[in-house]
């Protein structure tokens, strides 16, 4: 039973990062833990999520066959107890493939049962792109009530809410049950601290190398007004100091427009030099929200529709 | 939905605070702008923004900040009398508890730079100064000059603390053409001295 949940816990996580649709790149499908049956029904899981990604040509999956002789030399494929090797050792495999991104899934036995874990991580930051886990047990018990929901389907009735329970149970649906290592609160904070880290942060690399690009732009503008203002207050003050002790009328004269020269000078870069803070300023505000709203966040009906209004 | 637009309405707020926050500091710490105060009594923009206008009489500097025994030199001068002047009488008063008067030598205007000898003569009575001069020039005693230039130098000793003030005085001050017209005077600007 196993190799089916696997199907369909690669499938539903591989249907997020779809539909998230902001990594691109090449992805390493690794099965730690298949046997051979298993092998058959991953080859057409491949087979047929290779086909989809051609649609939409964001991801390419690296040849199963390939990955497969690179996880040979980390784990003994043959042994049928074999565990799921640490995260470190997955994402070595992934830049041996010189893949963008991992996906394993494997099952752990643990304190609430067995638990199927499927998680995508970046091999570049390490950090976890999206992560499922599925208690086995909650899924026999929701496959017992479909039988029971579909019952009472046949004889047009609502089913009752402690048939539906199990259904519900059986992916995490609230976002705060989504293991989500990113946040859009990290995205915020990071591209407030530095305009493009959120974005990077958010594997969204055009924005991320556009705001501080931006802002580079700004402070390079704002460093020229910045020096030509300082020329211009240095030597308004000099040329004051002239016009002050001169007493040559053509040497006033020319002294004073000069000063004048200077003064208009230094207000006219004085007003850059705001204009161009508040420039920075509402670009870093914008590449902050921008952060928090393209950020990194569960998807809150990512498994379906609500099966039942909760009590 | 109303907790949903609760809590974008607190992100929101939150956002506009650090946005706002960010902006002031960028305003607050911005440079300053400096003012400047162009009031030399040798230029006849300044003079005429002072209500002083041509032809006037003008000391230089306006004020100064001296201790007790330190040379004052103040300049007198006759601002754009675009007309041509030959002769000035100056008569200029001060307190002469507070500085004592050294010498005068006559300005650049009337020696032309050192090419000519005028014809310059004062006389000091206790706080009182009597400056006559009159600009010979090459061409004999029908020479005149035309420009804004300098008449005398008043070199001057600060005796006691206080404050005053190096005057012309308007009704005994006179300028005259080669041939003895009067040159009418419009203003004048007068001459502060502080010994501390």
């Amino acid at each position: 039973m196993t190799p089916r949940y696997k199907v369909l816990i690669i499938s539903i996580t591989f249907f997020s990062i779809i539909k998230s649709a902001d990594y691109t790149g090449s992805i390493a499908f690794i099965d730690v833990t298949m046997d051979s049956a298993s092998t058959i029904q991953y080859g057409e899981l491949f087979l047929s999520m290779s086909s989809q990604l051609q649609a939409t040509s964001q991801m390419r999956v690296i040849d199963p066959e390939i990955v497969l002789s690179v996880v040979g030399q980390y784990t003994d494929l043959n042994d049928p107890e074999r565990r799921i090797p640490d995260r470190e050792i997955i994402i070595s495999i992934g830049q041996e493939l010189s893949a963008d991104y991992v996906m394993y899934a494997g099952t752990k036995v643990g304190q609430y049962g067995s638990m199927l874990t499927g998680e995508i991580i970046s091999t570049r930051s390490g950090g976890a792109i999206s992560t499922i886990q599925i208690n086995i047990l909650d899924v026999i018990n929701a496959l017992e009530a479909e039988s029971n929901i579909a019952s009472w389907t046949l004889i047009g009735e609502d089913p009752p809410y402690e048939l539906m329970q199990p259904r519900r149970d059986l992916f995490p649906k609230l976002p705060k049950d989504i293991k989500e290592d990113k946040t859009p609160f990290g995205a915020l904070w990071r591209s407030a601290v530095a305009p493009g880290w959120g974005q990077f942060y958010s594997n969204k690399r055009l924005p991320g190398f556009a705001f501080p690009s931006v802002e580079a732009v700004l402070f390079g503008v704002l460093f020229y007004n910045f020096t030509q203002y300082s020329s211009a207050v240095t030597s308004l003050q000099e040329s004051s100091k002239l016009y002050d002790k001169e007493t040559d009328p053509d040497e006033v004269l020319k002294l004073r427009k000069e000063t004048i020269g200077y003064y208009n000078a230094h207000k006219s870069y004085n007003t850059a030099m705001i204009n161009n803070g508040i420039m920075i300023g509402t670009v870093w505000a914008i590449n902050a929200i921008h952060a928090y709203v393209a950020g990194p966040r569960p998807q809150k009906f990512i498994h379906g529709p609500e099966p039942y209004r909760r009590k | 939905m109303k907790n949903i637009l609760t809590l974008l309405y607190q992100k929101i707020i939150r956002l506009d605070f650090i946005s706002i926050g960010f902006l002031s500091t960028i305003i607050f710490f911005s440079c300053k702008t400096y003012e400047i105060k162009l009031d030399n009594p040798i230029d006849v923009i300044a003079d005429s923004i002072a209500g002083v206008f041509p032809p006037a009489l003008t000391m230089h500097p306006l004020t100064q900040i001296v201790s007790n025994g330190d040379s004052v030199t103040i300049g007198a001068y006759i601002i754009d009398h675009d007309t041509t002047l030959a002769g000035v009488h100056a008569h200029i008063t001060y307190n002469a508890e507070l500085i004592q008067l050294d010498t005068i030598l006559p300005g650049v205007l009337l020696t032309n730079n050192g090419a000519n000898t005028p014809l310059f003569t004062y006389s000091v009575v206790f706080g009182t100064i009597d400056i006559f001069a009159w600009f010979l020039g090459e061409e004999g005693a029908l020479s005149y000059v035309t420009e804004t230039g300098h008449i005398a130098e008043l070199y001057f000793t600060a005796l006691n603390s206080g404050e005053t003030f190096v005057e012309y005085d308007t009704t005994q001050c006179e300028l005259v053409t080669p041939l003895d017209e009067i040159i009418s005077i419009q203003g004048i600007r007068n001459a502060s001295v502080t010994i501390q």
